[in-house]
């Protein structure tokens, strides 16, 4: 291609405003043909289609442009309420998840009464207004009801009897669980009414708290295991039976 | 011619689908975008530009701006259309189109045969051009596009324009002058 050189008095000195008044047909700049041709796009490409072609191609704007007006129309309020979900959605969510979760856990930990000892108090008390069976902490149920049940357990431990120890103490759960329905059942019957009612469950609860004793005798005073031997007993007891 | 003040109200009542507001549309920029396809040798440049408007109902929502920016965005969708349409000519070379010419009724072959003999030098002149400057020229003088326009239609730098519009029109006025010398 030539340069813009080789017609001087034509384009070399136009410049780009005047190359614009040239297209938009306001200037009398370049050549005589230059600007007739310029013109003459100008014209041929402002010819309209053919009336029928014009009528073809509305029809299938017009059809197009309702489709998608009513299509919008139609999602458009859909559209809005999934943005607001998703706006307002996790914080539902998670906000749900997390009691939730925290819950779950909380409960089976202290079902399971692994957490720490205030918290397993605190739980059991709240599960127990509400009607559901948390265990208290140990250390709780210890210095509830007698602070040398430690020792008497560490005794138990040292005479190597567990066996029989640890059947009792399911024996003293069992009984304390058979109490209290028992003064449960006591306070349900109809039948009683009054001072009645209050002995029979006063005497349903001694019953409770012979077992108890009785099974703390049990734990304290372990029997020694006639064939085990006792070796923390013996320089405390007598070494020639 | 422009549409103007009005531009807003039509824009507003073409997202609702009202047919005037399309109308007005069409009318206003269909001669220009058939014009352009046509100068730059498209074949069913008509379909084309059923096409080319068909799209810009689809994404007519994801406008914005005024009566330039609707127009060169237009002229994108159409420029981006004829494109698509040489590539598929490029694989599908079978396809006949001088086929679909003579079956068309009231398609290119009639407007052919009425199209002046003006019209017909000035798209032959066009068609001699290299395809970047016949793209920058129509586009300037065709859809009335500014530079910047332009540039944002083929994806170039303004100065890539101003290059190809003045190495375009150079070769328009050599053509003239050769056919002024023939005649």
């Amino acid at each position: 291609m030539r340069a813009s050189g080789d017609y001087p008095h034509e384009m070399a000195d136009l410049s780009d405003r005047e190359i614009d008044a040239l297209f938009a047909g306001r200037s009398n700049v370049g050549g005589g043909d230059l600007r007739e041709l310029v013109q003459a796009a100008k014209v041929a490409s402002q010819q309209p289609p053919a009336p029928e072609v014009q009528r073809r191609h509305l029809a299938a704007i017009v059809e197009e442009a309702q489709i998608t007006s009513a299509s919008q129309q139609g999602l458009a309020p859909r559209s809005r309420r999934n943005k607001m979900r998703r706006i307002f959605r996790p914080a539902w969510v998670k906000a749900l998840a997390i009691v939730g979760v925290a819950l779950a856990a909380s409960t089976g930990l202290a079902s399971a009464g692994v957490m720490p000892d205030p918290a397993q108090d605190a739980l059991s008390k709240v599960a127990e207004k509400l009607g559901v069976d948390i265990p208290a902490s140990d250390n709780a149920g210890k210095k509830a009801e007698d602070p040398e049940s430690t020792e008497d357990e560490a005794g138990d431990e040292d005479t190597g009897t567990a066996g029989e120890d640890v059947e009792g103490a399911g024996t003293e759960g069992e009984n304390g669980k058979s109490v209290a329905d028992d003064v449960h059942a006591v306070l349900e019957d109809e039948t009683l009414e009054g001072r009645e009612k209050g002995d029979a469950v006063s005497d349903a609860a001694s019953q409770n708290r012979q077992n108890e004793t009785h099974s703390h005798s049990r734990v304290g005073n372990p029997s020694p295991s006639p064939a085990g031997g006792q070796p923390d007993e013996l320089p405390g007891g007598n070494p020639n039976g | 011619m422009p549409i103007g003040l009005n531009f807003p109200t039509v824009l507003d009542a073409a997202r609702t689908g009202a047919e005037w507001a399309w109308t007005t549309l069409y009318r206003d920029l269909a001669p220009a975008v058939l014009g352009y396809l046509r100068m730059n040798g498209t074949p069913d440049a008509e379909d084309l530009t059923q096409e080319v408007f068909v799209a810009v109902v689809r994404g007519l929502n994801e406008f914005e701006g005024n009566e330039d920016n609707f127009r060169s965005w237009v002229f994108v969708i159409a420029h981006r259309r004829m494109q698509d349409g040489r590539r598929h000519a490029v694989r599908h070379p079978v396809d006949s189109t001088p086929t679909q010419r003579l079956e068309r009724p009231g398609g290119n072959v009639e407007d052919e045969a009425i199209e002046s003999l003006e019209t017909k030098r000035v798209r032959e002149m066009f068609a001699r051009l290299a395809g970047d400057q016949r793209e920058v020229l129509l586009l300037r003088i065709v859809a009335g596009l500014s530079v910047n326009e332009t540039a944002e239609v083929l994806g170039k730098t303004p100065g890539a324009v101003k290059q190809l519009q003045r190495r375009g029109l150079l070769a328009l006025q050599r053509t003239s002058d050769k056919q002024a010398v023939t005649r």
